[in-house]
Order: structure tokens, then sequence, then C-alpha cells
């Protein structure tokens, strides 16, 4: 859990040491003032204030998951680009090393840093091992199946058939991205379907509340 | 121009006047409505700031969808990217007029830049890899092509739908406003009495104020979209 923990921050780009330490300086700061009011107080205090901190603990680690999948996300999405242009440099007669470092020039911000850890990585080690790694970096199988591809292509040469047939699984990887993020951004607008009940509710509760405590001051009287 | 000027300010100016009467009727404090005002101003002038936003946006996927096609066809009888640019020159946005021969990547790299499109900035790579490199163009552009055109079929979809959503919404806020019409009408001796207090004033006029607030937020949603990769 620990080693999964550096993992995301490393990922994420955070400080481990950094965000580790906050957090646990956090939740002990919680734990103590819990304790604290305990003696002040009753043993619920120290109830509500421990699980405030385990919940302080979850939520961050929840948001730390939930920033990862975006990023995982975005990846995938630039992947499409990336891949696009290695093909075609590929096709134009570049081996795969010069055709993934002339890509850097147009592959979106958010992948560029992994593109150039592959080169780094090729240059040392001419086995799988570096795509293995760089497959780690997103969660979609036919974006893994399109990286072991590039390997193979390093291995035998360009396989200009086996390339174009990518080209409809690529099409095909777009459009599930697009249609999530279309049906994502119309469930964002579909939450405000609940506001004006909501609201009509409340309008219902406080007026009522307000009769009742005059009929309430009547009957007193 | 001038009259659709004119029709928006008489649109608002009801409006206005509609939310000004609604909170006074609800409320019975002209104060309260004045203030009430000073939102719905507040929220107008963010909005429209978001509608020019969005409206550009739209402008730039038509532009370069425009641009897109018009350059696949002038591609096919040459292989010069500034050769096609000039033939289609006149038949294109503005926003892509005077590239000279000698920075016309560089240029389409910044008009690229400044749509903030994913797909036409991957198109505007693959010419620019086309001129540096070489290969077959009709290959090369499949894939950047069919992103431009499903960007604007997916933004105009997107905002077809949620313009259809947003419309259901508003008919339940007005729904909403007329159950404060209904009870003020139905029970006059207890409003009055309750409107008496200015702490249940305060109380109602938050409830409307939050109403508000929350189908700015709604109009928001709908003004803005993103959907990323493209």
């Amino acid at each position: 859990m620990f080693d999964k923990y550096k993992e995301m921050c490393k990922k994420l780009k955070i400080n481990f040491k950094k965000d580790f330490s906050l957090t646990l300086s956090i939740f002990l700061i919680m734990i103590i003032a819990s304790i604290t009011l305990f003696f002040f107080y009753s043993y619920i205090t120290l109830c509500l204030g421990i699980m405030c901190s385990f919940l302080y603990l979850f939520t961050h680690f929840e948001n730390l998951k939930a920033s990862l999948k975006q990023l995982t996300n975005a990846k995938e999405i630039a992947f499409n680009g990336f891949y696009r242009y290695v093909v075609t440099l590929l096709t134009n007669g570049n081996v795969l090393y010069s055709a993934l470092q002339m890509s850097t020039e147009y592959v979106d911000n958010v992948l560029v840093d992994d593109v150039n850890e592959l080169i780094a990585d090729i240059e040392n080690d001419t086995s799988i091992e570096p795509f293995f790694k760089f497959m780690s970096n997103f969660n979609d199988e036919s974006i893994k199946q399109m990286i072991l591809l590039l390997y193979k292509t390093q291995e035998v040469g360009i396989i200009n058939d086996v390339l174009d047939s990518i080209n409809e699984s690529m099409i095909n990887l777009q459009d599930n991205s697009i249609s999530n993020y279309i049906s994502k951004e119309e469930k964002n607008i579909e939450r405000f379907y609940m506001v004006p009940i909501l609201l009509s509710a409340l309008v219902m509760v406080f007026i009522s509340l307000y009769i009742f405590s005059l009929i309430g001051e009547g009957i007193y009287v | 121009m001038k009259i659709k000027k004119f029709k928006n300010l008489l649109y608002f100016i009801i409006f206005l006047f509609v939310a000004t009467f609604t909170v006074w009727y609800a409320t019975n404090s002209l104060l309260l409505s004045l203030a009430f005002d000073i939102l719905i101003l507040i929220g107008m002038i963010r909005i429209k700031k978001l509608n020019t936003k969005k409206n550009k946006l739209i402008h730039n996927i038509d532009a370069a969808y425009n641009f897109v096609n018009l350059m696949n066809i002038q591609m096919l009888s040459t292989t010069s990217v500034y050769e096609a640019y000039k033939s289609i020159e006149n038949y294109i946005d503005a926003d892509f007029a005077n590239i000279d021969s000698d920075d016309i990547h560089e240029q389409l790299n910044e008009v690229a830049n400044n749509y903030n499109l994913n797909s036409f900035k991957m198109y505007v790579h693959t010419l620019q890899i086309y001129e540096n490199e070489g290969g077959n163009f009709k290959k090369m552009q499949e894939i950047p092509t069919s992103l431009c055109q499903k960007c604007k079929i997916y933004y105009h979809k997107l905002e077809k739908n949620k313009f259809s959503k947003l419309i259901e919404i508003s008919t339940l806020f007005i729904l909403w406003i007329l159950i404060i019409y209904i009870l003020r009408i139905s029970i006059p001796d207890y409003y009055e009495k309750m409107m008496e207090n200015v702490l249940t004033q305060i109380g109602m006029f938050a409830i409307i104020a939050t109403g508000g607030f929350l189908y700015y937020q709604a109009v928001k949603e709908y003004l803005i979209n993103e959907i990323r990769g493209l």
C-alpha cells in the first residue's frame, strides 16, 4: 500500500516526502485535538474527531486516485496524436528511435516527459522492458497493444500492413473517449434538475415552520 | 446587428423587471430586490463573457473545419503546402489571411495555438511533417481530418443537447417561482405577517438568491463546453 502511494506521488509529480509528512501531521493534529476535546467534553467528541481524521485520510487518498485517473485519461487521449506522428515518421523511413525523438516536437505536454523517458531508456536497454515501463502510464488495453507493436517495429522493421490496420482501432479509441466526455458533460448539467424541486420543498418547509410556530403561539396564549 | 442588440437589451430589461418584482413580491422589501438586481447584473456580465468565449470556440471549430476540408482537396493536386494555401486563401476565414511562404508553418501553428483545438493542432503538425519528411499525405491526414470533423459534429451535438436540457431546467425554475407566487396569493395574511419579520425576509431572500445562483451555475455549465482530446 505504501509503495502504491509512492508510485502515485511519482506519477503525479508530487514530492512524496512533503505530501506524506503534511498528511501525517494534519492527521495527528486532528487525533490529538479530538483526544484533548475528550477530556473537556464527552466521548462523542473523541469518536467524531477520530472519524473526521480517518475521513480526512480517506478523502486525501481518494483525491490522489482521482487526479491519477484524470492524468491517465489525458495521457490516453494525447497518445492518439503521438502514435499518429510516430507511425507517419516510421512509414517515411525513419527508425523507431529517431521517429520517437522527432515526435517529441509535436507531442502533447502531458505525454512529453514519458516519451523522453522512453527514449532515454531505449538508449540504454534495447529489450522490451522500457516499453513495459511506458505502458504503465496507460490503462487501456488497445494502447498497450499498440506500444507492443512499436517494440515489434524496432525488432523486425516496419510492418506497413499492421500499422495501417491500427488506424481503425485508433479511430475507435477516439470515438470512445469522445463519447465518454460528451456523456460526462451532459451529466454535469443534469445535476441541476433536482435544484428547483429542492428549492420548492425548502420554501414549503420555511413557510410551514413559520405557520406552525404561529399556531403554537396561539395555543399557548 | 443593431436590431439584435436592441432586442437583447429589451429581453434583459424585461427579465430584470420580472426578477425585481418577484423578489419584492416574495420578500416585501424593495431594498432586497435592488440587492438582487445587483447580483443579476454581476451574473449577466459574467454570462456575456462566457457567451462570447463559447461563440469564439464555435467560430474556431467551423473555421478549422473549413480550412482542413479545403486544404485536403487542394493537397490532392499539389505537394506544396503554401501553393495549396494560396489557392484556398479567398475561401477560408480571415484568421488565416496574409500568411507568407517563408514562415507558413509558424503562422499556421500560431493560429492553431490560438484556436486551442487538439485536432487542428494535429492537422497543422501533419502538414509540417509532410513538408519536412514527405510521405503519403492522403494517409497522413486521415486521423487529424476525422478528428476535425468529429470536433465540429460533437461540439454542435453537445451544444444542442445541453440547450434542450437548459430549457427543461429553466421550466423547472419557472415552476419554482410560480410556487412562491401561489403561496403568496393563497395565504396572503400569513405571508404578510411572516414578511413583517426581518429575519424571515432575509431567509426568503437567501432562498431566492441561492436559486438564482444555482440557475446561473446551470447556464454557466451550458456555456462552458470542453471535450478534452478534440
